[in-house]
């Protein structure tokens, strides 16, 4: 749909120390003035904004403050989309965006479809031929993906839950319709009291999903991968690697991680929670040994593994084993120390991808991350992962649905009239119906039919 | 149709017809049937300045109403209130052959009351029948019509079983249940379109021949009892509302007709009813009445269910859910103790009456058991039997927006022939299909009426873009916009678009012009005026406040306007809140998919998307957009291989 204001994070999700969430459309602005505060001189609301300025300020959704961002206006016709845009520059990371995309779209935005930036951008004459012809392949492989998107949906827990959800309405708004088209009949409505039970049932579940959604249940779950290795080959090295910042504590000694730790690292634009697990060794020291313990109740839980190894030393008998043990398990073969000389010749007999790092210089790092997120996508993983990225369409009909039928709430406590009942039902309906995929009418009137004899 | 007179550009031609070897005056439009749709459809051609051919298997069934004898309720009073203010007949013929008027939901807000009348059967059909007979350019004929004949993909005209050939530059279907009609009265099977009336049974062929794909539907009436083996006292008695709500915007031409001539010094009588109509007739309302059936008649049908051929498999037409028999009604719904029936007049000047909500198709001596079963109706006589009647209908997929089939031009189809049921269904197509090929004939651009903007877009534009499995029949919650297409202001919807077409006399259009005018200046008068701190519009929002609470204006305002005043202003906020919606897809309603595009070239489109897109070809980005199916990925799709192709 065309014409409304649409907003979405289009930076990858997380990916590098900034994220931009977008807003385009006629009330881009009005949007962003919603949610946006300046803070200093030099910074103005977007509606006071001149075209192509820069303004600094605090994101707020529900009266808390959301992050510091910084905010750039661009008037029509002079932006990508051709109509008003605002691009909020936020702290990177998946959960400062979502909650600043949260605060757009609570101010008012819908969430965008793929590719709507773009094929705004080419209907509004922005983009030429060859440009079109490459943004149709690119919405091509993103129809591509959400189609397996929404058939792993279909399956999905979260989707069940909404679908149902939305039969309870339909079925709600299946008693205020009959009511309505069929006055003749001898119907016995139901009383409002009965509808208003089944009308807060259904606000309260969607209040349910969206805190369950609001806490960022789903995006800490993401993929998990568990680091194993003998003692002190760089395990927890490569942890505070891919996450950036130091996390474990490292040493040359070796034992030195004993417990698990869990950690949640940005790949390729997937949160992936990785767990550092004490070194596999056959141990007198009791803590050690129930780290060990630990370890290897890690891995089976992991959905694959990063198993290090040190390339400046020769394989051990130790090393076979355990390449041996986990050799039926999704893995990546990590050869770390690769700043000091190879002294591991021959390549391990197995089809497992291997990358050569150094956790000290951080050469191949960037080369894992590719393999990490093969190997996330090769596989049946995949669930796991597009239930994260759509969430936060989930999220947004959810707010929409609920509004509708609180609305509806109100209109029929005070008996406004049931029609207009009717209208909110039908809105929170729709917003259902958008993540389910189902139509309106087609399925209020099976509803109908299957409740009431009607047969005037 | 000034405006349309302006704009006749065909003259009567002649045309010579080989086949026959007779000269023979070439139609602008033929219209084949004469019930609801096509009685409409000719009227409007006609009335547009058209030479119209009506042909109808039997004159003395024009507009019959093979069913129940009512018209309105719920949506379908909201079409007769649209067909009325597009210049058509059906709002003014109810009028005049009404003996029972109410409106429905009364209790409810203005946007979902309903006007809804029982009607004598025969002054209905007469009605109609006299003004086809007078309207000027319309000739009525008798004669069924076997074939529809074509060159190169474009309809000529029609031939009938005498072998007559009439040509036409445009053709009408308006089949109804005749097309093969099939009738059942429990395993006993007649031929017919209706009880007494032979069927079509060669135009089928003709049609697939031409490349419509046919399918069968099924519906079916209940029996007709006679009226005094009932015993009313067991029975709950129905009241019309007074005063009268007529469906009409015009009604004042109907009082019009016979002011007093006589005592010129007397001040003119104006008579309670229109005159010569019904209710004049009987001097007033006529009530129905309300029974029910018994636990005994549960027990037939269950002992009996074998017998009906629709259980038995006989049957293999699609019935509608929502009028279903009362085999199904008892079997589907067996923990309903009684189901509620009917019982309305068939007309003032028969014995008939029509119990509403027992139709069935079982045998002869099954429906007797099942009438004495019903409460008051222990020694009820019938005098016609119920029956189930299958027919043909057309896929509506295979027609434009503008009822025209996709694989022959300047044909088109309207009413049950679509697969629709109802009397005012047929109707408003009708209206349509007589407004379009009109329109085709003097080479102007088709008339499609939105989502938005009435009732019949809605059901045409589901008819074509979704089909329909069973009997379509219009319901409000079909509408999206419900709120806007309300019965009170169905002129200020349409009246403009009927006047522009041609249709709508300017007489009627300076009468609504006025109304508007009086609405608009009496909201003016609204916001303007204080009362106190607030607004007159403000105090007429509380819910408790009516229009004539307020303080009024020195030339007071008719009550029409001050009706359609109090709605817009208690509306106000919900009717913004549709209108935002409206705006929101009129921009995909405004962007044309033309006949070009070629979808197996658009890359990236799925491939059920794809399979039904190449079928129902949308005209409009806002159409596909309602395919189910088609999902906002596949319209981007569809948006960029346009603009790339088309250019800017």
């Amino acid at each position: 749909m065309l014409g409304d204001t649409i907003a979405a994070i289009s930076t990858p999700l997380g990916e590098g120390g900034l994220a931009v969430v977008r807003i385009s459309g006629p009330q881009a602005l009005a949007v962003a003035d919603r949610c946006f505060e300046p803070i200093g001189k030099a910074s103005t609301i977007p509606s006071r904004a001149h075209s192509h300025t820069v303004h600094f300020g605090r994101v707020v959704l529900n009266d808390r403050v959301v992050d510091q961002v910084l905010l750039a206006v661009f008037r029509a016709p002079r932006s990508f989309t051709c109509e008003d845009t605002v691009e909020i520059s936020c702290h990177g990371g998946p959960l400062p965006a979502k909650l600043v995309l949260d605060a757009v779209l609570a101010a008012g935005a819908r969430l965008a479809e793929p590719g709507e930036f773009t094929r705004r951008a080419f209907v509004n004459g922005r983009l030429d031929l060859a440009q079109a012809e490459a943004v149709a392949d690119i919405i091509h492989s993103k129809t591509e993906l959400a189609l397996a998107v929404a058939n792993e949906q279909l399956a999905g827990r979260l989707s069940r839950r909404i679908d149902q959800l939305r039969n309870d309405l339909v079925n709600a708004m299946s008693h205020i319709e009959a009511h309505i088209d069929f006055p003749d009949e001898d119907i016995a409505p139901e009383t409002r009291e009965e509808l208003l039970v089944r009308i807060g049932r259904a606000i309260e579940s969607m209040r349910d999903l969206l805190r369950t959604a609001a806490e960022g249940k789903v995006l800490r779950h993401g993929v998990r991968a568990a680091i194993i290795g003998r003692p002190n080959v760089g395990k927890s090295s490569l942890l505070n690697r891919l996450l950036g910042h130091d996390r474990a504590i490292i040493s040359p000694v070796p034992g030195t991680t004993r417990d698990t730790i869990t950690e949640t690292a940005n790949i390729r634009g997937l949160p992936v929670t990785l767990i550092d697990t004490a070194g596999l060794r056959q141990t007198a020291d009791s803590i050690e040994s129930e780290g060990v313990q630990r370890s290897r109740a890690a891995a089976s839980s992991a959905d694959f593994i990063l198993q290090v190894l040190d390339s400046s030393q020769p394989l051990t008998p130790e090393d076979e084993l355990y390449l041996a043990e986990f050799a039926d398990r999704k893995r990546v073969l990590v050869f770390n120390k690769s700043d000091l000389p190879a002294q591991l010749k021959t390549a391990p007999p197995t089809s497992a991808p291997c990358v050569c790092v150094s956790c000290l210089t951080g050469e191949g790092i960037e080369q894992l991350k590719d393999a990490i997120k093969d190997v996330i996508w090769a596989g049946s993983n995949s669930a796991a992962v597009t239930e994260i990225m759509i969430n936060s369409r989930h999220e947004s009909a959810l707010k929409r649905a609920i509004e509708a039928a609180s609305n509806a709430a109100e209109s029929l406590r005070h008996d406004i009239g049931i029609e207009l009942t009717a209208m909110d039902l039908r809105i929170a309906i729709d917003a259902l119906g958008e993540v389910v995929g189902k139509n309106f009418t087609d399925d209020l009137l099976d509803a109908i039919f299957s409740q009431f004899c009607i047969g005037k | 149709m000034e405006c349309g007179s302006l704009l006749v550009v065909a003259g009567v031609m002649l045309w010579y017809d080989r086949a026959v070897g007779q000269e023979q005056k070439q139609y602008d439009v033929i219209v084949v049937g004469g019930g609801h749709a096509g009685v409409e459809a000719a009227l409007a051609a006609a009335r547009m300045g058209m030479e119209t051919l009506l042909v109808t298997m039997n004159l003395d069934t024009i507009c019959q109403m093979s069913c129940n004898p009512a018209i309105g309720g719920l949506a379908k009073g909201h079409l007769v209130r649209e067909i009325d203010a597009l210049g058509g007949e059906m709002g003014l013929a109810t009028d005049l052959s009404g003996l029972q008027f109410r409106v429905l939901n009364r209790k409810k807000g203005p946007a979902v009351w309903a006007p809804r009348a029982q009607c004598d059967k025969k002054a209905y059909q007469f009605q109609m029948k006299k003004v086809c007979e007078r309207q000027e350019r319309l000739t009525c004929a008798q004669g069924e019509v076997v074939a529809v004949t074509t060159e190169a993909g474009r309809v000529t005209g029609i031939e009938t079983a005498l072998g007559v050939r009439f040509a036409g530059r445009t053709v009408i279907l308006t089949t109804g249940t005749f097309l093969r009609g099939l009738l059942h009265f429990g395993m006993t099977r007649i031929e017919g379109g209706r009880a007494g009336e032979a069927s079509a049974a060669k135009l089928s062929e003709s049609l697939k021949a031409i490349g419509l794909t046919l399918g069968r539907l099924k519906t079916g009436t209940p029996p007709r009892l006679l009226r005094r083996t009932i015993d009313f006292s067991k029975t709950e008695r129905q009241d019309g509302d007074e005063p009268v709500p007529y469906f009409s915007h015009w009604t004042d031409e109907l009082f019009h007709v016979e002011q007093e001539e006589s005592g010129n010094d007397t001040p003119k009588r104006v008579s309670a009813y229109p005159p010569n109509s019904v209710l004049a007739q009987a001097g007033g309302q006529v009530p129905c009445h309300i029974t029910y059936t018994t636990s005994k008649t549960a027990d037939i049908v269950r002992a009996n269910l074998h017998k009906s051929p629709l259980y038995a498999g006989v049957i293999k037409g699609v019935g509608p859910r929502y009028c279903p028999s009362i085999e199904d009604k008892i079997v589907r719904f067996a923990d309903k103790q009684r189901h509620q029936l009917f019982l309305e007049p068939e007309g003032i000047n028969t014995e008939e009456i029509y119990i509403n909500g027992l139709s069935t198709s079982m045998p002869y001596e099954v429906q007797v058991a099942l009438v004495q079963s019903v409460v008051g109706c222990e020694n009820a006589e019938i005098m016609r039997p119920a029956y189930a009647v299958e027919y043909d209908y057309a896929d509506p997929t295979q027609l434009t927006p503008w009822l025209e089939t996709k694989v022959c031009s300047n044909l088109f189809l309207a009413g049950q022939i679509n697969g629709t049921s109802g009397y005012e269904e047929a109707a408003g197509q009708g209206i349509m299909a007589g407004i379009n090929a009109a329109l085709r004939v003097k080479g102007l651009p088709p008339l499609v009426l939105g989502r938005d903007q009435a009732y019949m877009g809605v059901l045409i534009d589901d008819l074509v873009t979704k089909g329909t499995s069973e009997p379509y029949r219009m319901f409000t919650s079909r509408a999206e916009y419900r709120l806007l297409l309300r019965q009170d202001n169905a002129d200020l919807r349409l009246c403009r678009v009927g006047y522009e077409v041609g249709l709508l006399p300017k007489r009627r259009y300076e009468k609504f012009l006025a109304k508007e005018a009086a609405i608009n200046a009496e909201l003016e008068r609204l916001r303007s005026t204080k009362d106190g701190s607030l607004t007159l519009e403000q105090v007429l929002k509380r819910p408790d406040v009516r229009h004539a609470d307020l303080p009024q204006p020195e030339t007071p305002v008719p009550e029409d306007v001050a009706t359609e005043v109090e709605v817009i202003v208690k509306y106000a906020g919900y009717i913004e809140r549709q209108q935002a919606e409206v705006e929101r897809m009129r921009q995909m309603e405004g962007m044309v998919i033309p006949d070009w595009v070629d979808y197996d070239a658009i890359l990236g489109l799925k491939t059920e998307s794809r399979q039904k897109l190449k079928r129902i070809r949308p005209q409009t980005l806002g159409q596909a957009s309602r395919i189910s199916g088609v999902s906002p990925s596949d319209l981007g799709m569809i948006m960029i291989w346009l603009k790339a192709r088309g250019g800017k």
